[in-house]
């Protein structure tokens, strides 16, 4: 965790978009499937209109930070025949490590002022 | 679960938002967007009412919002910005848009009158302009419910010699076609028969089509269940329509089973989908059966035949890729030529064909119509903007002085202008949306007195139609709202403040004139529409159409072929028909006749005889009937004898006429003519007597000359014979004791298309009282607004002249003479708006003409009536200001201020 200089402290990521680069860090997804996985992990406090899913995955696709791939080996193509996957690139993955590092240096700051216990989520 | 009609409706919409999305963004991410909608509204099933209730609303602002932020920036929505967002500049060119549109609501609730008169007044215009357009769009804009419609065309056949423009062609011809025109990717014929339903407890005449097996595959339909007809097909394979098979069936499975017509059975391959209809010139609207020609026909060849008798295919084709129009008429031309050549009757017809896009022979009746309606009432909406424009002109005057204080204080004409506008616009707004709710009731209205007469499609607001209504909206800000708005912000900026509350600016004052002339000559024209329409009704029902149609009933029957031996067999059972109805109570007489004056069918074929023979041959209609239809009909004979014991095969009655026009100055009975009434060959009759014209057909046109022959040892199979009562009492109150008295001479054959003579008479002049009913609203609508019009403007200057009015008072002018002043100047007005308008009413309704009946476009009486009428409005609205005008207070106009 030693990429400090890369980090720009003005540049913080929209929590849609935060959220959408966690949700394909573990693999690829198709648009439903990110916001299913998003609303699941947020227990339901962050729900994603259609629109507003799509116009984020679509700035993504044109900063080049995910990228359509194949759908995995184990998925039936169905009746979802216009599902695409989205997968992290490069460049994806070295935005969502800025982030993370950016918010976990705040959450040392406030700890080294006592402001949060780390035991209990508040 | 399929969507309901709220969730088609949000689904519509959203799709609607997307268009105006960035295109890569639609083509990349469209449909996944709509499968993620699909997928959350199949997850919606579980979920509480108040989640349902808010679920497309959600989706709805969503994509809105999403689209108004692609919109408004390019740049990388990912990013948050960590000092907060940015604060629009004042004066940015939105945030004062939004503080215009209040201040603007504020100014126009502080003044309802204004507001509501003008809402109001646009809302007439608007609505009335979407009601027609919704009519327009549905019946000439919308593409006909096929496959690629546009290259889809009509064939017809007419004959040059015998003045026939549209008429059916025979298979021959077709095969014709097919061989040598390069540019029909594909080419079907149908042709309509009528047969009885049988099998069931009460039969039903239904209307069969016998079809080329290609026919649904060329314009792209295919059946909702089972399917369509393949080549190979043999006869008494058949589909029904979706109406018959829900009317006579109840929806059952009937696939692989057998439908009776005529007591022969039919095997069903197939259901149409619902609505489906053969739409032709030549076609009626609905066809309940669709069959492969039968063998008793010609022998099954339907292709086969040729000649002018055998012409009763109508033909449907689908032009090739790359060939145009131009070229198929071309094409078809060489064809006709060719057959010309080869056969004699066709080259003595002058046969060529009818090749035309199959829209245009769809819409051919209503267009003229439609398109002067829609003329009117885009007249109309100009009265109606032009009433509004004067009324903003005098509001913008009043608030000169406020302009005046901005301009002043530094701001610009271009702040000025988006001021008024913003007020414009929200007037505007008000207006379309009253409008709108105007324009769909009337559009209900239209549809239920079914505008379009071949079963018109659905009038529904579509995008379309709602495009048009924005389109009028914005039409009405520039035309009301800029002009006043371009001219109080001119004269905001160069008068002094003081000067300001003075009189009206001349420029202005003129405008305010200019307007009224131009809406009462606008008015004038319609009026002028309105009056030729009445005039040509009342024409139309003085017409004597030469038969007495009052208190006749008639129906049809049509006996199968396959039961009954024609001719002796027909014959007898129309024989015994017309003794058995005779005998009823309240029947004064029957008479049976083939084709029925005045029901839209007819027959027509040459004759030579007498002076004819010397020239080109004569067309005329034939007839076929029983011995009493003249009596029943109440046709007048002239001469000689009508049909009696001669043998029925030799002789004819002929019209007057035809008398004339083969004799003239001679007695036409005992004369010989040559006719073919049977597709024989020509033979010789011999006249037995004269009777009188009668109007079959179109009661605007003269009558056609007639040959009648006698029904009997003709009479016909598989086609409706039209049975004429004449009755004592109400026409209608016989039909069941027809029908039980029917069905006892042979229970499968059921009596069809009952009615009055005196309905078909309404039916026939419904386009006319139609039109003639909407044109008259618009022209009161354009009346009362350039009555308003004039009265406001009339208000106002003798509000303005008020000073003046009391200085004359004050030296001595008569009351008299105030009122004389004001209403000269009114006059002077509206006499210039009636002279212009009669001159634009001269050069318009010349496009009435073909709705115009025994009335000229020109005719004087109406204009005179509408001038008349037009005056007396015009002093109307101008007593109440003149009257006012002899009423001011000299104390208090001339008090200094």
């Amino acid at each position: 965790m030693t990429t400090r200089e890369a980090v720009n402290p003005r540049q913080i990521l929209t929590p849609v978009a935060l959220h959408i680069l966690l949700s394909l860090a573990d693999g690829e997804r198709h648009g439903y499937g990110i916001k299913l996985e998003v609303e699941d992990r947020t227990r339901g406090s962050l729900t994603l209109g259609p629109a507003t899913l799509y116009e984020a995955i679509h700035r993504m696709e044109k900063a080049g930070w995910i990228e359509v791939t194949d759908p995995p080996p184990n998925e039936s193509p169905g009746r979802g025949n216009h599902r695409k996957y989205y997968c992290l690139t490069t460049e994806g993955r070295r935005q969502l490590h800025a982030e993370l590092h950016r918010l976990n240096e705040i959450v040392r700051f406030a700890k080294s002022k006592k402001l949060f216990s780390e035991s209990r989520p508040s | 679960m399929p969507p309901n009609r709220r969730e088609r409706l949000g689904i519509r919409l959203v799709g609607f938002v997307l268009r105006f999305f960035p295109d890569d963004f639609r083509r990349n991410h469209a449909s996944e967007l709509f499968e993620f909608i699909e997928a959350e509204r199949l997850r919606l099933g579980g979920a509480g009412p108040v989640a349902r209730l808010l679920f497309w609303p959600r989706i709805l602002v969503d994509t809105v919002r999403t689209c108004l932020r692609l919109r408004a920036d390019g740049a990388t929505h990912l990013l948050g910005r960590p000092r907060g967002g940015r604060i629009r500049a004042r004066g940015q060119p939105l945030a004062s848009v939004w503080s215009d549109l209040r201040y603007a609501w504020r100014a126009l609730r502080a003044a309802p009158v204004f507001s509501c008169v003008v809402v109001v007044t646009l809302g007439l215009g608007i609505g009335m302009n979407t009601a027609i357009f919704s009519a327009v769009n549905a019946v000439l804009l919308q593409p006909l419910p096929y496959d690629r419609p546009e290259t889809l065309v009509s064939i017809a056949a007419r004959y040059v010699s015998d003045d026939v423009d549209y008429t059916h062609f025979a298979g021959r011809d077709l095969i014709s076609m097919k061989e040598r025109v390069a540019g029909l990717a594909e080419l079907a014929a149908v042709t309509p028969i009528r047969q009885n339903l049988t099998g069931s407890e009460t039969p039903e005449q239904v209307r069969v089509g016998w079809v080329s097996t290609n026919l649904f595959q060329l314009l792209g339909v295919t059946p909702s269940f089972g399917r369509g007809f393949v080549d190979g097909d043999p006869p008494g394979t058949a589909m029904l329509s979706y109406e018959l098979w829900q009317r006579g069936f109840g929806g059952d499975d009937v696939l692989g089973t057998t439908v009776q017509l005529d007591g022969y059975p039919y095997n069903i391959v197939g259901i149409m989908p619902r609505g489906f209809q053969l739409r032709h010139r030549l076609l009626p609207a609905q066809l309940d059966i669709w069959k492969v020609p039968d063998t008793w026909w010609q022998n099954g060849d339907i292709w086969g035949a040729e000649g002018v008798e055998y012409s009763i295919l109508r033909g449907f084709g689908r032009m090739a890729p790359g060939s145009s129009i131009e070229a198929l008429r071309e094409s078809m031309r060489q064809v006709a030529a060719d057959l010309r050549q080869r056969v004699p009757a066709y080259a003595e017809a002058g046969l060529d064909f009818v090749v035309e896009p199959l829209h245009d022979g769809v819409v051919h009746e209503v267009r003229g119509t439609l398109l002067l309606l829609f003329a009117a009432v885009g007249f109309v909406l100009l009265i109606a903007c032009a009433n509004v424009m004067n009324l903003m002109l005098v509001r913008s005057q009043s608030r000169s002085g406020e302009l005046a204080l901005r301009v002043a204080l530094g701001c610009s004409r271009l702040r000025v202008i988006q001021l008024l506008l913003a007020e414009s616009f929200m007037l505007a707004v008000g207006g379309t949306v009253l409008g709108l709710g105007l324009g769909r009731a009337g559009s209900r209205f239209l549809q239920w007195v079914n505008l379009g007469s071949a079963g018109p499609p659905d009038f529904s607001s579509d995008g379309t139609v709602l495009a048009f209504a924005a389109g009028v909206c914005v039409l009405c800000i520039l035309l009301f709202g800029l002009v006043p708005a371009l001219g109080a912000s001119r004269g905001a900026g160069n008068r002094p403040l003081a000067a300001v509350r003075g009189g009206a600016g001349i420029a202005r004052q003129r405008l305010n004139r200019t307007l009224v002339v131009a809406q009462i000559a606008l008015s004038i024209v319609l009026l002028t529409g309105a009056g030729l329409l009445t005039a040509s009704l009342v024409a139309l029902h003085k017409i004597q159409p030469g038969f007495d149609y009052h208190g006749l009933l008639t129906f049809t029957v049509s006996l199968p072929g396959t039961r009954y031996e024609r001719p002796l067999e027909t014959d007898a059972f129309l024989q015994r028909l017309e003794e058995r109805i005779e005998t009823l109570p309240g029947v004064a007489s029957v008479g049976v006749i083939w084709p029925m004056p005045l029901t839209g069918r007819s027959w027509s074929s040459v004759y030579m005889a007498g002076r004819v023979d010397e020239g080109a041959r004569a067309y005329a209609g034939y007839r076929v009937g029983t011995p009493s239809m003249f009596e029943t009909l109440g046709i007048r004979p002239l001469d000689g004898a009508t049909f009696g014991s001669r043998d029925p095969l030799e002789v004819v009655v002929v019209s007057k006429s035809v008398a004339e026009r083969a004799w003239p100055g001679q007695r036409a009975v005992g004369k010989t003519l040559t006719a073919d009434p049977w597709g024989g060959g020509f033979r010789s009759f011999e006249v037995i007597g004269v009777v009188d014209d009668v109007k079959f057909g179109d009661l605007r046109l003269p009558a056609e000359e007639t040959l009648y022959f006698d029904s009997k040892g003709w009479s016909w199979t598989d086609w409706e014979m039209n049975v004429a009562v004449r009755t004592e009492g109400s026409p209608e109150s016989l039909i069941p004791a027809i029908r039980a008295e029917l069905l006892t001479l042979d229970p499968e054959i059921p009596i069809a298309d009952a009615q009055s003579m005196d309905s078909y008479v309404t039916q026939l002049m419904g386009t006319n009282r139609l039109a003639l009913f909407l044109l008259g609203c618009f022209a009161g609508v354009a009346l009362v607004l350039a009555g308003i019009g004039l009265y406001g403007v009339m208000s106002y200057t003798v509000n303005q002249r008020q000073r003046e009015l009391g200085i004359r008072l004050a030296l001595g002018s008569e009351r008299r003479d105030i009122l004389a002043l004001v209403l000269g100047h009114g006059l002077v007005l509206t006499v210039a708006g009636v002279a212009l308008g009669l001159v634009g009413a001269v050069l318009l309704t010349r496009f009435l003409e073909n709705l115009l009946v025994e009335t000229t476009a020109t005719d004087p009486a109406t204009f005179v009536a509408v001038t008349f009428l037009l005056l007396t409005t015009g002093l109307t609205a101008c007593y109440v200001p003149a009257r006012r005008a002899t009423r001011v207070n000299v104390a208090h106009v001339l008090r200094p201020e």
